[in-house]
């Protein structure tokens, strides 16, 4: 209807501003290093990791960096803490990462969608006149996300929890002589059960899932740049996150009636 | 002076020709012999080198001493009976007896692995008197040219137990000892380090004339008195400990030296290669303490092994960390006691100064004492940390479904509109 629109395609936004991606960065390499000097010990028995640590001195090392990695993550997730109270940015952000109903809507929308069994059975003519009257369960739409769609918030909160587990965990393993001072030693076992298969969830839950999303999906494959540049065009906000597009557009629209006026 | 010098002379020549009267010189005596055993003429084995005889102790003897010539019986050319029988070095020498080590003393042989199969069971391969002492160049045990000096030893009794044709035939138990030992601590000390007095060589441990076969009880390779000849604190150490004590009063069961530290290629605990370097040994104790036919009996459990290598501890061990505490950090090496010994490294008394060596966790706190050690996620033992093992595993798998429920299909539908 307009002839030139609120927002163009190659309009660029800034979607991680650099202080978001040096915590990502941070985040990335430290994950890194946990999971490569840690998920050897929970796969002891499995040949390449053997291989990966051939000797008593780089399984010493191996401690090291484990360690080091834990504290510097310690760091970026205390920075990101700060960062989300204290900047206007860091909060707007948190605020958006809060889990609504809505996401366990779209989570149940986006199966329905992705496997399509309703629509297969309508098309077959079983229950018509119940699809006729909700057509809802058709799950004929992707569902429309915000600025973080539920995955990437079950992602967040999904590092938020494992991170406060595996540093609990984790620091009493560290400091055994402590941990055996305050609670027996089949509390002190669980520790060590739970720090290894935590890491597995996270593994699966970060690695996996984020992986699908940001390198194998196929809108964004290769590779999103955003963890780069941080920005992200105007067709990419309407296609991805089309009610953040909405939300912006609605802004423009509201300032250029205020302007008009 | 130039009388009593010829005055002299004459005295000499006198006395020796008076003693060749009485005995003739067993260099005469052999040249009849030598005539043709020491021609150049003479083939193979028959020919005797000169050179051998004054070399040999036995240089003073005849060789009618030990080989049983019967002269007279002349046919053709040969001036004695066709076969002679073999030398029987005991029969009138060699019946020393020594009371200290009794197999040093040759009257053992007849009772040994050799001495049985040759003279009972008349194997003419088996090793005799003179296969490993020599033939004719016989010299004494302390002569370093001797085949039975303590570093030619091993050499001596390789000729026949590395020959794989003689170890094929005789169902001999070790087939590469002499491989083996040169790489030993034993073999090191005495060809790198030689300790030619110190350094144990194949009699040492086996006998010298009393050496007995695998199988025979008591075998004095395998007996823990034997090492403890040379290593005589650690002996002392091990009679005191469970295996010790067990092993002493007869149980089979209870593990010898030679169990955990090896036979013949026995190496230093810091050799990667030894049984007992601090990487191998949950695998070395494991060969008892995982067969639950042994431990039943002894009221054992024979999960402690598979607990430790599931352990941060033993991981660590697994990985090669020389750090983490093995087996024998935390139960003793040779000293290894039952917890209820008041003595026991385990010994709840004694838990928190074991868990608490200088190099390991030195703050422990004394309520160690009162836990489990080697608790793993068992339903029954730890049912708690069973639990949330099972609970970890049901969410890991939750996950998984979920990760294959959502990502799979969205892929394919993406993957298909993208197409379009």
């Amino acid at each position: 209807m307009d002839s030139a629109p609120l927002i163009r395609d190659e309009e660029v936004f800034l979607r991680m501003n650099l202080a978001e991606r040096i915590q990502h960065w941070l985040l990335i390499s430290t994950f890194f290093f946990l999971i490569v000097t840690g998920l050897p010990l929970f796969f002891y028995d499995v040949k390449f990791f053997k291989l990966l640590l051939p000797t008593g001195r780089s399984f010493y090392v191996r401690g090291i960096i484990h360690r080091v990695a834990a504290v510097l993550m310690i760091a970026n997730l205390v920075w990101h803490l700060f960062y989300a109270a204290l900047t206007r940015r860091g909060r707007d952000n948190f605020k958006e990462m809060l889990p609504r109903w809505k996401d366990v809507k779209d989570a149940i929308e986006l199966f329905g969608y992705n496997v399509g069994l309703t629509r297969f059975l309508q098309r077959r003519g079983i229950g018509k006149k119940f699809f006729q009257k909700h057509p809802y369960w058709l799950f004929e739409k992707h569902p429309l996300y915000g600025r973080y769609n539920f995955v990437e918030k079950f992602e967040y909160w999904a590092l938020g929890w494992g991170s406060l587990v595996m540093i609990f965990s984790g620091f009493f393993m560290w400091n055994v002589e402590l941990s055996l001072r305050l609670f027996p030693l089949w509390v002190h076992d669980i520790f060590i059960i739970i720090h290894g298969y935590e890491a597995i969830l996270a593994f699966l839950a970060v690695i996996i899932w984020h992986m699908y999303n940001v390198h194998l999906s196929p809108e964004v494959f290769p590779m999103s740049k955003v963890w780069l540049t941080g920005k992200i065009t105007g067709q990419e906000l309407r296609l991805l996150h089309p009610l953040e597009y909405e939300q912006v557009l609605e802004e423009r629209r509201k300032t250029l009636s205020a302007e008009a006026l | 002076m130039r009388h009593a010098r010829s005055g002299l002379l004459l005295l000499a020549l006198i006395g020796s020709f008076l003693q060749a009267q009485k005995t003739p010189s067993p260099a005469s005596q052999n040249a009849a012999c030598l005539a043709c055993h020491g021609s150049a003429a003479t083939a193979g084995t028959l020919r005797i080198r000169e050179s051998h005889l004054p070399a040999s102790v036995h240089s003073a003897l005849l060789c009618t001493d030990c080989h049983a010539v019967k002269a007279g019986e002349t046919q053709g050319d040969i001036p004695h009976q066709k076969s002679i029988p073999s030398p029987d070095c005991t029969s009138s020498c060699h019946r020393e007896d020594n009371k200290a080590r009794p197999g040093l003393d040759p009257l053992s042989y007849p009772d040994s692995v050799h001495g049985r199969a040759y003279l009972e069971r008349g194997v003419g391969e088996v090793a005799k008197c003179w296969d490993c002492h020599g033939k004719h160049n016989i010299r004494a045990y302390t002569d370093p040219e001797s085949t039975v000096h303590r570093k030619n030893i091993p050499q001596t009794c390789t000729s026949c137990h590395e020959d794989m044709a003689v170890v094929v035939k005789y169902h001999i138990h070790s087939e590469m000892p002499y491989q083996e030992y040169m790489k030993s601590v034993h073999g090191k000390a005495l060809f790198e380090k030689g300790l030619v007095q110190y350094a144990a060589v194949c009699t040492d441990c086996h006998g010298v004339h009393n050496i007995q076969g695998v199988g025979e009880p008591h075998l004095m390779a395998k007996q823990p008195q034997t090492c403890g000849r040379c290593h005589e604190l650690v002996f002392n150490e091990y009679k005191e400990s469970i295996h010790g004590q067990q092993a002493l009063a007869g149980n089979v069961d209870s593990p010898l030296c030679v169990d955990c530290h090896g036979e013949h290629g026995i190496t230093s605990p810091q050799d990667e290669k030894s049984p007992v370097f601090s990487k191998n040994i949950p695998d070395t104790c494991s060969s008892c303490h995982a067969r639950p036919e042994i431990m039943k009996k002894y009221g054992i459990s024979e999960d402690r092994i598979a607990t430790f290598i599931d352990s941060l501890h033993g991981i660590a061990v697994g990985f090669g960390s020389k750090a983490a505490a093995t087996c024998a950090s935390c139960h003793g090496v040779h000293d290894i006691r039952p917890a209820s010994d008041p003595k026991s490294k385990i010994n709840p008394a004694n838990l928190r100064s074991t868990c608490g060596q200088a190099n390991c966790h030195p703050q422990m706190p004394e309520k160690i004492a009162s836990s489990k050690i080697h608790v793993g996620p068992d339903s029954k033992v730890s049912p708690v940390l069973f639990f949330i093992q099972r609970l970890l595993i049901i969410l890991v798998f939750i996950l998984l479904f979920i990760t294959v429920v959502w990502f799979i299909p969205g892929f394919i539908r993406k993957a298909r509109l993208l197409k379009k």
